[in-house]
């Protein structure tokens, strides 16, 4: 009916002809419903064509077929209330894609991750729009999609790239990696070993090979990750400016243990955007070109024949600096302790060096004197967070200058957190007048980790408290958490450390001997922590004699002492293997309010909690709050 | 106190540092001035409103990100954590999720939006498009065309 009008090739006929094919087309919706569609979707000379083949499209089974299902998914998908995904406009899907592509990358899975973005593009036509339309999806380069570099390049169209490569490295096994479960809960052998296998593929191809098809785009680089480079080609390649470039981390394994330098051409001396460099291995000049970093983290470096303090003086140039991090760096120790302390700096390093934004300070196994030297000449806010680790034992007031008014975060210290295992002994400071874990996401103002201890045979707690005494505002800490698996314990040291922490009104001791309570007794008519409030113990194994001792002494010293220079313990908190009704029984009748709880309180939810009142409150009955007791 | 209209003509009196962590809101009343005049909410629904409500109260102590936030947060690698408190307050069904990214996209309460668009994201990693259509009830509607192309790049992406 419609090919000899199509034929005339008339313009006029032909309006008419599109007039009459729509008229066509909804009679057909009327009746043959769903086909419908098929000629709703198609250009003209499509629908002309299906037009022109008249009866036959109804009884062509594959077309109806196809046509129908796919009517059913617009009726459904674009506008059925059973599909509520599909009223979040094109933005808001833009940003979950976002969400869903910056999620880090799973070891486990990699190949999963790679394909989130061909996930999200092939669910269904909208979010394939979504995906193609947006460029978030396609900016990221790593070793496992790098063979999709050029569809990543054209999808991404001018966008900023992320670049990462990471090699496999020895050390994400012995990080653990194996013993955790994935997931799914299944076992890790699997994902692991599929994980190998993409990690080992991208590592047959050279990184200078990954990096060829990228270097033409090196003006959209925003990230360049390459933490584990085995070969120095690369070094060459990254001589063109990068005025995108914010991010750069790279370095040489140190399995392979090779050192060199980027030299100062690196990307053209042009990176105005620089903030976050982390390099492993490989020197860098401290150009102009670092001006606006924010982060700086330097590993595996030989810095013999430079001065650690003239090191931070060139690191004035980056007055933004927010995080440092120095580790396994060695610096020039040739012209003696003299000139290093800066008890007696020469005159060229008189002055102190100011970082007026830094939140992070990382020193690590940078030697004595260098950390010394470092800690002397800086000056900092007093929100920093300092975090000093010395993998080898030492003594902290040679690593620590006596004046440490440059460091006014540790005037800030109200609480500490102590404890040692395993040949380590760590410390973590906080401005909270009460006990924050290590595990806790809670801004901390100093740490230190301390290697190389045989705790099997020396006491470290005693020494560590009094060389912290030396250094640490001591008089203002009002919490102290002390968890020192050590054989001797020392009590004596213990009670010498307390003598320094006057304004202590919580102590918290885990794992001690029934004897270390004798540090809190009244001896030689000096009360230890005479503002004590609090005392926690926890799988402590204590008596209720020894309790009780503790308790009276310092019960009758407070009141020798009067005024609002000491104060009687109030509560008593027990927990784990040490805390039975034994102990209860001898303590009635002191006024104390006793506790028991699981496990340390910031840990475990107090639901065993109970309240039992001695002395005047004291009752026969007591309700508890749950049957699984440590009280019969 | 502020009160707010939704749009099946309920009414909510709430703080006004509840309802000001909508940005929407607090640019209205500080363009209006101290006013009794009802705010009305064409785009939120009561039962809607009132999860966003809970979220506001919940969160109306802490600060408004700031541009710099924004802008701070653009440069950095998101994740997908969510608080426990938000876990267990985003914890509906999917027709009340994407209505609550909806409502705090409309009255622009950025946090309430990233909450909302993480668990979606959350709830979409790791899956195949096929699972993901079944997660949502989305009806497969490429073309046959599209479909090949689909299955061009799904082989790319294997054999890589």
């Amino acid at each position: 009916m419609t090919s000899t009008q199509r034929n005339e090739r008339d313009p006029n006929s032909y309006h008419v002809l599109i007039a009459f094919s729509q008229i066509f087309t909804l009679y057909l919706v009327q009746k043959l419903g769903p086909i419908c569609y098929v000629i709703w979707r198609r250009s003209m000379p499509e629908v002309l064509a299906i037009v022109e083949q008249g009866p036959r499209i109804i009884t062509w089974k594959p077309v109806r077929k196809i046509s129908i299902s796919w009517a059913r998914a617009l009726s459904n998908s674009n506008s059925s209330p059973r599909c509520p995904v599909h009223r979040l406009p094109i933005e808001i899907l833009h940003i979950i894609f976002t969400f869903v592509k910056d999620t880090s990358i799973n070891l486990f899975q990699p190949r999963l991750e790679t394909k989130a973005p061909f996930n999200l593009s092939h669910v269904c036509r909208r979010w394939r729009d979504a995906a193609l339309c947006g460029v978030a999806l396609w900016t990221k380069i790593d070793a496992v999609n790098f063979t999709l570099i050029d569809l990543f390049l054209a999808r991404s169209k001018s966008a900023p790239l992320d670049i990462e490569l990471y090699e496999f490295d020895q050390r994400w096994f012995d990080a653990g990696y194996a013993s955790t479960p994935d997931e799914d809960g299944t076992a890790v052998v699997e994902g692991l070993r599929r994980a190998f296998f993409f990690i080992q593929k991208a590592r047959v191809q050279e990184t200078s090979l990954f990096l060829q098809p990228l270097l033409p785009h090196v003006y959209r680089w925003k990230s360049l990750k390459l933490p584990y480079i085995s070969g120095s080609k690369v070094r060459f390649m990254l001589k063109s400016r990068a005025p995108q470039l914010e991010v750069f981390h790279f370095g040489c394994s140190s399995l392979w243990n090779e050192i060199y330098g980027l030299g100062s051409g690196l990307f053209g001396g042009y990176t105005p955007r620089l903030r976050d460099v982390r390099l492993g291995g490989v020197y860098v000049s401290l150009d102009p070109n670092f001006a606006c970093l924010k982060t700086l983290c330097l590993r595996n470096l030989d810095y013999r024949l430079v001065l650690a303090q003239i090191f931070i003086n060139t690191l004035q140039g980056c007055p933004l600096l927010e995080e440092l991090a120095l580790q396994y760096i060695q610096f020039s120790q040739s012209e003696g302790e003299a000139t290093l302390r800066p008890d007696h700096p020469s005159p060229a390093l008189k002055a102190r060096a100011a970082f007026p934004s830094l939140r992070y300070l990382l020193l690590e196994n940078l030697g004595k004197l260098p950390t010394h030297a470092i800690l002397a000449s800086i000056v900092t806010p007093p929100s920093l967070h300092l975090c000093v680790d010395m993998h080898r034992a030492t003594d902290l007031h040679d690593v620590f200058p006596q004046n440490i008014s440059n460091l006014p975060n540790l005037a800030r210290l109200r609480s500490l957190w102590v404890e040692s295992e395993d040949g380590w002994c760590f410390l973590y400071g906080s401005s909270a007048p009460r006990i924050v874990p290590p595990g806790k996401n809670e801004p901390r103002l100093l740490t230190i980790g301390l290697g190389g201890l045989n705790t099997q045979h020396i006491p470290v707690m005693g020494p560590l408290l009094r060389d912290l005494s030396h250094i640490l505002p001591m008089p203002d800490i009002e919490a102290l958490y002390i968890n020192v698996n050590e054989y001797p314990y020392s009590a004596d040291a213990l009670a010498a450390a307390l003598h320094n922490f006057p304004k202590l009104r919580l102590l918290t001791l885990s794992l001690c001997p029934p004897s270390a309570l004798r540090a809190l007794s009244t001896s030689n008519a000096s009360l230890p922590c005479p503002l004590l409030d609090t005392l926690e113990l926890h799988s402590c194994a204590v008596n209720g004699g020894s309790l009780k001792e503790v308790l009276d002494s310092r019960r009758i010293a407070a009141r020798a002492e009067q005024g609002p220079y000491a104060a009687p313990l109030r509560t008593l908190v027990l927990s784990g293997p040490g805390a039975t009704s034994s102990a209860l029984s001898d303590l009635r009748y002191l006024g104390v309010e006793v506790r028991f709880v699981p496990a340390i309180p910031s840990q475990a939810p107090v639901h065993l909690k109970t309240r039992l009142q001695f002395g005047d409150q004291y009752q026969d009955e007591v309700t508890y709050e749950s049957d699984d007791m440590y009280i019969p | 106190m502020v009160n707010l209209v939704t749009s099946d003509n309920e009414s909510f009196t709430v703080e006004k540092a509840v309802a000001s962590r909508s940005v929407l809101i607090k640019n209205m009343l500080e363009d209006v001035g101290e006013s009794d005049q009802p705010i009305p909410l064409p785009n939120v629904t009561a039962s809607v409103l009132k999860k966003v409500l809970e979220y506001c109260d919940h969160h109306k102590n802490e600060p408004m990100p700031t541009s710099e936030d924004l802008a701070a947060e653009d440069t950095r690698k998101r994740t997908t954590d969510i608080g426990e408190w938000d876990q267990k307050f985003i914890q509906v069904d999917q027709e009340m999720l994407f209505e609550i990214i909806l409502a705090a996209n409309y009255l622009d309460i950025k946090p309430l939006l990233d909450v909302g668009c993480k668990t979606v994201a959350n709830m979409i990693k790791g899956k195949t498009p096929e699972e993901i259509r079944k997660l949502f009830n989305i009806v497969n509607d490429f073309t046959p065309e599209e479909e090949a192309q689909i299955k061009k790049e799904n082989e790319w992406a294997e054999d890589r």
